[in-house]
C-alpha cells in the first residue's frame, strides 16, 4: 500500500470517528434556551426534555422551606411582565439568588410548572456593577 | 495627576500610528533612520502606557473616586492588594493591562532583535504588526472604554470589588492568563513578517521558540489557576464546567500546543509550513476571541463581564486579521510548499501528525459547542445550547486518544521505525498497561473512561521512564559516565526533549486527576442539629456549633464540624457564610480538606432559625493530582525553555560573533 493511502485511511478513520462523536454529543445535550413568553408558543417540544428558561424572579412570590432546602417562586418574562410561570426547586440555592434578579432555570416543564434541576444566577456576570438592568431592579 | 493618565493613552495612540508609518516608510524607502525612530516610538509608547497604568493603580490604591472605574471597583475598606487587582476586575482596566503587556513585549522584541542580522529584514514588519494590534486596543481604550472616565457626581464610598472576586485567585489568575494571551501575539507577528518578506525558512520559529513556550506556559498556569479558583468558589460549577469563558481560554491553548509540536516537524523535515502558519494565526485569533468573549457578554457565561459595545469592533479586527493572514498564506503558498515527505507511516513524525489532527479536532468541537447558541439562533430562530454532556462526549475519547499517542510517541523512532524495534520497545509498557487494566478492573473500576485513562497513564509513564532509562544507560556505556553524571548530561544536553517528557508527565497526572474526580465523586446532604453526625466514605463529621463574627468587609457565620477520617481525628471543618453588607450579597465559603487520595468538600447550605444547619458533603477523589501535575508541567516547561549556556556564548555574545565573522572571512582573503 502506498504511504499516501495509508495516511488517508488514518485521517478518514479519525474524521469519521470525530463526526460520530459530534453527532452523539449534540443529540445528547441540545437544550432549548428561551424566555418565559416563548414557553406557550412551542407546543411541539418533547415533554420530558430539559429546557432552560430565563426570566426575572418576581418579588414577593418566593416561598422558602429552608429545612428541606426547597423553594418555589414565580418567574416573569424579561420584556412582558405579565407572562409568568411557577418554578419549584429543591437543593442548594445560589448565593446571589434574590427577588428581582434575572436567573436561568434549567428543568422540565410539567403542568405549567417548571421542575427545576438547577438555577443559575446571572449576577456574577455583572462585575461591572453599574449595569443598567441591575440598577432598575434595585 | 489623573489627566496625565488619559493624556498618556492618547499620546501612545499617536505613537502607535507613528510606529506603523515609520516602520512602513523605513522599509519602503530603505531608510534606516526611520527604523531607529520607530524603535524609539515603541519605547515611548511603552513608557506612556506604563504611566497610565501607574496612575490608574495609584487611583485605585488611594481610592480616588473621581474616576468612575475606581468608584465602581473598590471601596474604603478594601485591602490594598485587592485594590490593585481591581485593575483587571473591569473591562477598561483589563484592556489596559492587555495593551501594557503588549507594549512591554514589543520593547523586549526590539531589544532582543535589533542587532541580530538574521532578523533585520523581518523586524520592521514585526513592529508593524505589533503596532497595529496595539493601535486597535488603544482605540478601544481611548474612544469606547476609557479607564480614566470621570464620575458624574461626587462619591464617598465606592461600590467595592465583587465579593466573588475577593479571592487569592484574583491576584494571579487574570495576569497569568493575559501573559499567555498577549504573548502569542509575538510568534504571530514574526509569522506574518516572515510571510510578507518571504523569509519562510525556520528563522522565525527559532526566534520565537521561547516566546511560544513562555506564552504556552503562562496560558497553562492561567487556566489551572482559574480551575483552582472555580473549584473553591461555589456556583462556578467545579474546576471545569465547559463555560464559554473557560472554553475560550482552552481554545488557544489547544492550537498553541498543536503548534509547539508541529514546528518540530518543520525544523526536522522542512514540512508542514502552511500548517504551522495556519496554527499560529488561529492561535492568535483565538486569544483575541478569548479576550473578546470575556468582555462582551456575547455568549452568556457566569464569568463574563456585563454586556458592552465592543462586539462590532472586535469582530472587525478579527475579520481584518483573518482576511490579511489568509491572503498572505495563499499568495505565498508556493514558497511554503514542501518538497519532502514523510519516510514512513510507522514513525515519530506520524504520531506528531495525528496528535495535531486530534488537537485541531478538539478545538473545532469546543468552538462549535461554544458558538452553538449563536449559530442555532441565526439558523433556526431558537437558541439552543449544548451543555457539558456534549463537551464530555466529544472530548473524553479525544483525550484518551491523546494519552495513547503521548505514550506511543517516545516508543517509535524518527523517520522510520522497524517493526522489530517497535515491538521490542512496546513490550514492557504494554505489559504494564494490561497489568494496570486487570488490577483496576479487579479493584472494582468498571467505568470505561477512567479505566482506560488510568491504565493508559501507566503505559505512558512507563514509556517516559524508559526514555530516561535508555538514554542514561547509553551515556554510561558510550561516554563512560556514572549514573548521576550520565543522567545529568542526558537531560541538560537535550533540554527540549526531556523537558517535554516532564511536561507530558505533568499532563498525565492532570488527566488522572480529572478522570478520578469526575468519575468517582460521591455526595450527601443532611439537615443537622448540634451533636448530629453525617457519614460519607471514610469520614464522620460531627456538628459542634455555630460561630459569628465580623470582618471589615463582611459578617461571617461559621459552622464547625469535627472531622474523623477512619479512626483518626483530623481537626475542625469550618464551612461558612459571609454576608457582604456593601454589596448586599452572601458568599458561601466551602471547606476543603485535601490529601493525595481525595478531597473532602463541605458546603454550608443554610442556617435555620432553630440553630440547625443544612450541609452538603462531597468526596472528590484524586483532585490534588491536577494541581501537582500543574507544578510538574511548570518545571518541565521552564527546563525546556531555559537558555543553554553553550549556544548563547557562541551566537549571541557580540565580541565572539564578531571574531567568528572575521574567522569566516579569512579564508576568502
Amino acid at each position: 500500500m502506498k504511504k499516501r493511502t495509508k495516511y488517508s485511511i488514518g485521517v478518514v478513520i479519525i474524521l469519521f470517528a470525530f463526526a460520530i462523536l459530534l453527532y452523539k454529543g449534540l443529540s445528547k445535550s441540545m437544550m432549548a434556551y428561551m424566555n418565559v413568553s416563548d414557553i406557550g408558543k412551542i407546543e411541539s417540544f418533547n415533554k420530558d426534555s430539559i429546557m432552560q428558561v430565563t426570566g426575572i424572579v418576581v418579588p414577593g412570590t418566593i416561598q422558602n422551606d429552608s429545612t428541606k432546602q426547597q423553594i418555589s417562586f414565580m418567574l416573569r418574562d424579561l420584556k412582558k411582565p405579565k407572562q409568568v410561570i411557577q418554578v419549584n426547586y429543591a437543593g442548594l440555592i445560589p448565593d446571589s439568588f434574590k427577588p428581582g434578579l434575572q436567573v436561568v432555570v434549567i428543568g422540565i416543564i410539567k403542568n405549567k410548572i417548571i421542575q427545576a434541576q438547577r438555577i443559575l444566577t446571572k449576577c456574577p456576570s455583572k462585575y461591572n456593577k453599574n449595569d443598567e438592568r441591575e440598577l432598575k431592579n434595585d | 495627576m489623573i489627566e496625565l493618565g488619559s493624556i498618556g493613552l492618547k499620546l501612545s495612540l499617536v505613537f502607535s500610528i507613528y510606529i506603523i508609518i515609520a516602520s512602513f516608510t523605513g522599509i519602503k524607502n530603505r531608510m534606516g533612520q526611520f527604523l531607529v525612530s520607530s524603535h524609539r516610538a515603541i519605547y515611548s509608547s511603552f513608557l506612556l502606557i506604563s504611566l497610565a497604568m501607574i496612575i490608574l493603580t495609584q487611583a485605585l490604591i488611594t481610592k480616588n473616586y473621581e474616576l468612575k472605574y475606581v468608584a465602581e471597583h473598590v471601596s474604603n475598606h478594601l485591602p490594598v492588594f485587592y485594590a490593585i487587582t481591581a485593575l483587571w476586575a473591569g473591562q477598561s482596566g483589563s484592556l489596559l493591562l492587555w495593551v501594557w503587556l503588549l507594549s512591554l513585549f514589543g520593547v523586549i522584541v526590539v531589544l532582543q532583535n535589533r542587532h541580530k542580522s538574521q532578523n533585520q529584514y523581518t523586524l520592521p514588519y514585526v513592529n508593524l504588526v505589533l503596532g497595529s494590534i496595539q493601535l486597535f486596543f488603544l482605540i478601544i481604550l481611548v474612544f469606547t472604554s476609557d479607564p480614566f472616565e470621570k464620575a458624574t457626581f461626587h462619591i464617598l464610598e465606592g461600590q467595592g470589588l465583587n465579593p466573588l472576586l475577593q479571592n487569592p485567585g484574583m491576584i494571579f489568575h487574570p495576569p497569568t492568563l493575559y501573559l499567555g494571551y498577549v504573548g502569542f501575539a509575538i510568534p504571530f507577528a514574526f509569522a506574518i513578517a516572515a510571510l510578507i518578506t518571504r523569509r519562510l525558512d525556520n528563522e522565525w520559529i527559532k526566534t520565537t521558540r521561547r516566546w511560544t513556550l513562555f506564552s504556552w506556559l503562562f496560558l497553562s498556569i492561567g487556566i489551572l489557576l482559574g480551575a483552582k479558583w472555580a473549584y473553591v468558589e461555589l456556583g462556578w460549577g467545579g474546576y471545569w464546567a465547559w463555560d464559554p469563558v473557560e472554553n475560550a481560554s482552552l481554545l488557544p491553548w489547544l492550537t498553541g500546543t498543536a503548534f509547539l509540536h508541529s514546528v518540530m516537524i518543520q525544523e526536522r523535515k522542512d514540512m508542514l509550513k502552511i500548517w504551522n502558519m495556519v496554527l499560529i494565526v488561529l492561535t492568535f485569533l483565538l486569544t483575541i476571541f478569548g479576550t473578546f468573549v470575556t468582555r462582551s457578554g456575547i455568549i452568556s457565561s457566569v464569568h463574563s463581564f456585563g454586556n458592552s459595545n465592543l462586539g462590532p469592533l472586535f469582530l472587525l479586527f478579527m475579520f481584518w486579521a483573518i482576511v490579511s493572514a489568509t491572503y498572505l498564506i495563499i499568495s505565498r503558498r508556493e514558497d511554503l510548499r514542501s518538497r519532502n515527505q514523510l519516510d514512513s507511516v510507522l514513525s515519530r513524525e506520524s504520531s506528531f501528525l495525528f496528535n495535531n489532527l486530534i488537537f485541531v479536532a478538539a478545538t473545532f468541537a469546543i468552538l462549535w459547542g461554544t458558538l452553538f447558541p449563536i449559530i442555532s439562533e441565526a439558523v433556526r430562530g431558537i437558541k439552543i445550547t449544548v451543555g457539558p454532556p456534549f463537551f464530555n462526549t466529544v472530548n473524553v475519547p479525544i483525550a484518551i486518544a491523546l494519552i495513547l499517542l503521548t505514550g506511543i510517541c517516545p516508543l517509535i523512532s524518527w523517520r522510520k521505525a522497524t517493526m522489530n524495534n517497535f515491538l521490542r520497545n512496546f513490550l514492557i509498557p504494554s505489559a504494564v498497561f494490561f497489568t494496570a487494566l486487570i488490577l483496576l478492573f479487579a479493584v472494582g473500576i468498571r467505568k470505561v473512561a477512567p479505566l482506560l485513562t488510568f491504565s493508559l497513564s501507566a503505559f505512558v509513564l512507563t514509556s517516559i521512564f524508559f526514555e530516561f532509562y535508555r538514554g542514561t544507560l547509553s551515556r554510561i556505556r558510550y561516554h563512560d559516565e556514572n549514573i548521576f553524571t550520565g543522567f545529568k548530561n542526558l537531560i541538560f544536553k537535550h533540554r527540549k526533549r526531556y523537558g517535554g517528557y516532564v511536561v507530558h508527565t505533568g499532563m498525565i497526572l492532570i488527566f488522572i486527576g480529572i478522570a478520578g474526580s469526575s468519575s468517582f465523586k460521591t455526595e450527601k446532604e443532611k439537615t443537622m442539629k448540634k451533636g448530629d453526625t453525617i457519614k460519607i466514605a471514610n469520614y464522620e463529621l460531627t456538628f459542634t456549633g455555630l460561630d459569628q463574627y465580623n470582618t471589615p468587609n463582611a459578617q461571617v457565620s461559621t459552622a464547625s464540624f469535627r472531622i474523623k477520617n477512619g479512626n483518626k481525628y483530623e481537626g475542625l471543618a469550618t464551612p461558612s457564610k459571609h454576608y457582604h453588607p456593601l454589596q448586599k450579597q452572601t458568599m458561601t465559603e466551602v471547606y476543603i480538606s485535601s490529601n493525595l487520595r481525595e478531597d473532602l468538600y463541605l458546603i454550608l447550605g443554610s442556617i435555620n432559625t432553630n440553630g440547625s444547619v443544612f450541609i452538603k458533603a462531597e468526596i472528590i477523589p484524586l483532585v490534588a493530582w491536577i494541581w501537582i501535575g500543574g507544578y510538574i508541567l511548570i518545571v518541565g516547561t521552564l527546563f525546556a525553555m531555559w537558555p543553554s549556556k553553550k549556544k548563547k556564548s557562541f551566537l549571541e555574545t557580540k565580541p565572539l560573533a564578531k571574531k567568528n565573522k572575521e574567522f569566516v572571512q579569512l579564508p576568502q582573503v
